[in-house]
């Protein structure tokens, strides 16, 4: 059942079935959870948009009218979930997690690192537009093609390289920006 | 390589990429939000034409027990009338005319007896 279709287990779930629908998740839980992080830029709100949506892509199964296209359909819920989560709490930006409240797994210097990256990088996605950052998370994070993706962004192949070109040289120019803003005395 | 092929790390993003328990627990967390839908879905495709039709039951006998009930409540809200007498065509049509019957004839009360028998000539 691991190789089905999208469309299979779309019937499967309409039906109730538990493991065609955990499939499912399984299969686009990293592309929600990164579809919602590009328009919140908050990854706990991105973790519960992504949990909602597919507990309403399951109650709204049925206005699926293509179930081979489910990953469209889906990824379009997740999205507007995103934005209505955005208009609600007047636009909770990029609340990042202070290293004390964020531990990790190589002891707080590590997390310390991390953190600092983390943050530099989430201050460079600010700039991009939601879809740029849509498409370079669904490639470079999620390992999709650019056919996959037009066809799930329901956008042209050509469009999605822009995209994706334009996001990485903007996502360096940032980050270099932003590393030789540094105070000095940092590395 | 070109600007195009070099790919900034974006791992650091990922939830999983520092908690590898992440994705599991995720997704137990929405199945097990999915279940009482998931059940759902599996009665109402498990239902049969009897079933669907038994179920009706619940609303129709309640249905059929509230129109008795008003039924009878118009009926006794109403005066009852009284029976129509039944009238016979004779008598409706003999009504008001003062004539003599046979009756009253044969016992003489209708005149003489050569008046009587002109009568009898003439059919009465």
């Amino acid at each position: 059942m691991r190789e089905s279709t999208d469309g299979e287990l779309v019937r499967a779930s309409l039906r109730g079935a538990q493991e065609a629908f955990g499939i499912l998740v399984a299969r686009y839980q990293r592309p929600a959870y990164l579809v919602a992080l590009s328009v919140t830029g908050n990854q706990e709100d991105a973790e519960d948009v992504a949990q909602e949506s597919f507990l309403v892509a399951l109650k709204r199964l049925e206005d699926n009218r293509d179930p081979e296209r489910f990953g469209g359909w889906f990824l379009t819920i997740v999205r507007n979930r995103a934005r209505n989560l955005l208009r609600r709490e007047k636009i909770r930006r990029t609340e990042t997690l202070s290293p004390e409240l964020s531990p990790g797994l190589g002891g707080p210097s590590e997390d310390l690192a991390r953190w600092e990256i983390r943050e530099h990088i989430e201050r460079a996605l600010e700039g991009l537009s939601g879809i740029r950052r849509e498409v370079l998370f669904l490639h470079d994070l999620e390992g999709w093609k650019h056919r996959e993706i037009g066809e799930r962004l329901g956008i042209p192949d050509g469009t999605v390289r822009s995209h994706l070109h334009f996001a990485r040289m903007y996502l360096r120019e940032r980050l270099t920006a932003l590393r030789g803003a540094r105070p000095e005395g940092e590395e | 390589m070109s600007d195009f092929e070099k790919r900034v790390p974006l791992e650091i993003l990922d939830p999983g990429f520092r908690d590898p328990g992440f994705w599991l627990r995720f997704h137990t967390r929405v199945m097990g939000e999915a279940q009482t839908e998931l059940a759902r879905r599996r009665m109402a495709g498990d239902l049969s034409v009897v079933d669907v039709l038994f179920a009706w039951r619940r609303a129709v006998v309640p249905m059929a027990l509230l129109a008795a009930a008003l039924a009878g409540i118009l009926l006794i809200g109403h005066e009852p009338q009284p029976p129509e007498q039944l009238v016979a065509l004779e008598e409706v049509l003999a009504e008001d005319l003062n004539l003599l019957t046979i009756h009253s004839v044969l016992n003489g009360e209708g005149g003489s007896p050569d008046a009587l028998f002109a009568m009898a000539e003439d059919g009465f």
